[in-house]
């Protein structure tokens, strides 16, 4: 009788409900966590030392160094903004002559195009790199030989038709030393999508691994590195 | 350890601000009140305070103790003047606890911050938790995009926790959001287990650790979760203490984000179609109304923050064309059901007032929550319809925050009517 009156169905939805939440949080995994790494460790293992978000980076520096200003950071991953880590506020109304960058991938940046079918591409975050590079040097694939006779540029409107921005006849030539210098700053790009048409007899896909090479705005030999480890850098 | 130390320190750091400055063993500010609610109306009026506080010219280190230490005071004053300690029930008190304490630790592992914490609402904490003062704060570029009370209180608690880490500041959010969800369940004492099916069922409906990532919906969801239950009192007990405290609430919308303007119109509008509001009332609710705005439009205007620094311009509005209009209609719609169906609550609501047709108008509260529905939705669409930006976009990085932070309007609701209807007597019990 005792064991019916426990088996009652409201017991056993709690039990589950119950259950899934516990499963949910976890809680003894995040009670092991917290009892196993401090909270700097903890933050270490989210956010990366040096890749990623890199605040473990951004700490160091912090503590290493004496800030006489917020500085710049720029993250050549696009990563949520990480000057949080670091901020202070007493340095609000601050200019800083120094920068923080990290992830930094030399002076070119390659970017996977996304095929989206019958030769049209997307290049996905669009503003983001027109904010660290300049311009789109080269088209290029490991795998084919490209043919391309004409390059469109499409970017999205508010009612979502896109818009022809740019035309670039590129004839056959050898593309492997062909420089492209499209500016993506001249597209006023914001948030909108941006859309890349390869006219030509061939076919691409995804399978053709078509990536642009962008030219990087920062080049890290026009500073005086302060502290580096990796390919993040401590730059005045 | 000494975190979490800290964690259980905390909870009843945040538990001193339901004890005071009401007498929670004692007041009669409700008539039915029962502990829990004065201990919700204590927490109502220290935010409304610490709004207050937080606008003037003062370090937040040089208040804050003495303000805490009132509390504590109080606390004892009326501890000492009471045989019994805590008229609180001792078991919902212990899930609350062990709740507050796994959530807790959930943030306390997970820490990543949202997207929009880490570019304003956590550095906005910092101006206070560092020691400057709102007038600062204003000068900050990012400052005027929304109000400061919810980075202020992550920088309060912050200050007043035991280690002082970023995440002990945001699990002040924890706090309320429990505290809102057993405030739903304080009528039905009758039945415990009944209770903490529907505790736990919302917890795993609204429980991720995305809303405690530092952004500000939270709160939003949880004063609406207040605001709704507080309406339902109001209308069946007509006690002009439950409107005062509506309109309080009202005011901490406020100061949370910018779209707290938008559900305090629909609280505003909706209220309005109360039946027998009687005119004084009605014309008093109004003006206090108006006047919480008036005075949040004269500090903006002081401290010249821009009041609408969102994307919406007259001259874009104007300049729709139906091409447009229809475009950004048919992606509403496909992400608003597409965030629907994640988020059961928003769901649920509509088929409820499908399901309870019949009394859609002729109850008073069924009626009320109707109307905030459907101004709700209005105010959806026109949000998104009305904005200058490409919507995908926007629809995709924001619909699923606006129908969780609306979803806190039906929370009670859908308590209430399940219970009227007696389902889970009928089907679980």
């Amino acid at each position: 009788m005792k064991l019916k009156k426990y088996l009652k169905f409201k017991f056993v939805l709690l039990f589950l409900i119950l259950f899934s939440f516990l499963y949910k949080i976890n809680p003894i995994k995040n009670f092991s966590e917290i009892i196993s790494y401090k909270l700097p460790k903890r933050l270490e293992n989210i956010y990366g030392y040096c890749g990623g978000e890199s605040i473990g980076y951004l700490k160091y520096i912090k503590k290493e160094f004496k800030l006489n200003a917020n500085p710049e950071i720029i993250n050549f991953d696009h990563t949520p903004p990480n000057l949080w880590s670091i901020y202070e506020a007493k340095f609000n109304n601050y200019k800083s002559d120094k920068k923080i960058i990290l992830n930094y991938p030399g002076k070119k940046i390659q970017v996977n195009l996304a095929s989206l079918g019958d030769n049209i591409f997307e290049f996905k975050d669009p503003y983001y790199f027109s904010t660290i590079s300049n311009n789109i040097n080269k088209i290029y694939s490991k795998k084919t030989d490209l043919k391309i006779d004409y390059l469109e540029f499409y970017k999205n409107n508010y009612s979502n038709n896109s818009n022809l921005i740019k035309k670039s006849k590129l004839g056959h030539m050898n593309l492997s030393n062909y420089k492209l210098e499209i500016n993506l700053e001249e597209f006023e790009i914001e948030e909108k999508r941006l859309f890349i048409k390869i006219i030509s007899n061939e076919i691409y896909d995804e399978s053709s691994e078509i990536k642009l090479e962008l030219e990087n705005k920062l080049d890290i030999n026009d500073y005086e590195v302060i502290h580096s480890h990796k390919n993040c850098y401590f730059l005045n | 350890m000494s975190e979490i130390l800290s964690i259980i320190l905390s909870f009843f750091i945040f538990f001193i601000f339901l004890c005071a400055p009401l007498n929670i063993n004692k007041s009669k500010i409700f008539k039915f009140g029962s502990t829990y609610q004065i201990g919700i109306a204590n927490l109502i009026i220290n935010l409304n305070f610490l709004i207050i506080i937080s606008l003037l010219p003062f370090k937040l280190i040089s208040y804050l103790p003495f303000y805490f230490s009132a509390l504590i005071l109080i606390s004892i004053f009326y501890f000492l003047n009471k045989k019994k300690i805590l008229k609180f029930d001792k078991l919902i008190l212990s899930y609350f606890f062990v709740l507050f304490f796994l959530i807790s630790l959930d943030i306390a592992v997970k820490l990543n911050l949202g997207w929009d914490a880490k570019w304003f609402w956590y550095i906005k904490s910092l101006f206070f938790f560092q020691n400057y003062n709102f007038s600062y704060l204003s000068q900050y570029e990012f400052n005027s995009f929304h109000p400061h009370f919810g980075s202020y209180l992550w920088a309060f608690f912050r200050e007043l926790s035991l280690n002082k880490f970023e995440y002990s500041g945001r699990i002040f959010y924890v706090f309320l959001y429990l505290a809102s969800l057993f405030f739903l369940i304080d009528k039905f004492k009758e039945n415990k287990t009944q209770n903490f099916i529907i505790i736990f069922l919302l917890l795993l409906i609204t429980y991720n650790y995305k809303i405690f990532s530092g952004l500000q919906e939270i709160l939003i969801f949880s004063v609406l979760v207040i605001t709704t239950k507080l309406i339902f009192e109001y209308i069946n007990q007509k006690i002009n203490s439950y409107l005062f405290f509506i309109i309080l609430c009202m005011n901490i919308l406020l100061w949370i984000k910018a779209e707290g303007i938008a559900y305090f119109m629909i609280i505003l509008i909706g209220l309005n179609f109360i039946k027998n509001f009687e005119f004084k009332k009605r014309l008093l609710f109004i003006f206090s109304s108006l006047g919480l705005i008036l005075f949040k439009t004269l500090i903006y205007k002081y401290f010249k923050i821009s009041l609408n620094d969102q994307p919406y311009f007259v001259e874009y509005i104007l300049n729709l064309d139906l091409q447009t209009i229809i475009f950004k209609l048919k992606n509403i719609v496909i992400y608003g059901s597409f965030y629907s169906f994640k988020n059961i609550i928003f769901l649920i609501v509509p088929a409820i007032f499908f399901l309870n047709y019949k009394k859609l108008f002729k109850d008073e509260f069924n009626k009320i929550i109707f109307i905030l529905f459907i101004l709700n939705i209005g105010f959806i669409i026109s949000a998104y319809m009305f904005r200058e930006m490409e919507i995908v976009y926007s629809l995709r990085t924001t619909m699923d925050r606006i129908i969780f932070t609306s979803s806190g309007m039906y929370v009670f609701y859908l308590i209430n009517f399940f219970k009227s209807k007696n389902y889970y007597k009928k089907y679980i019990l």
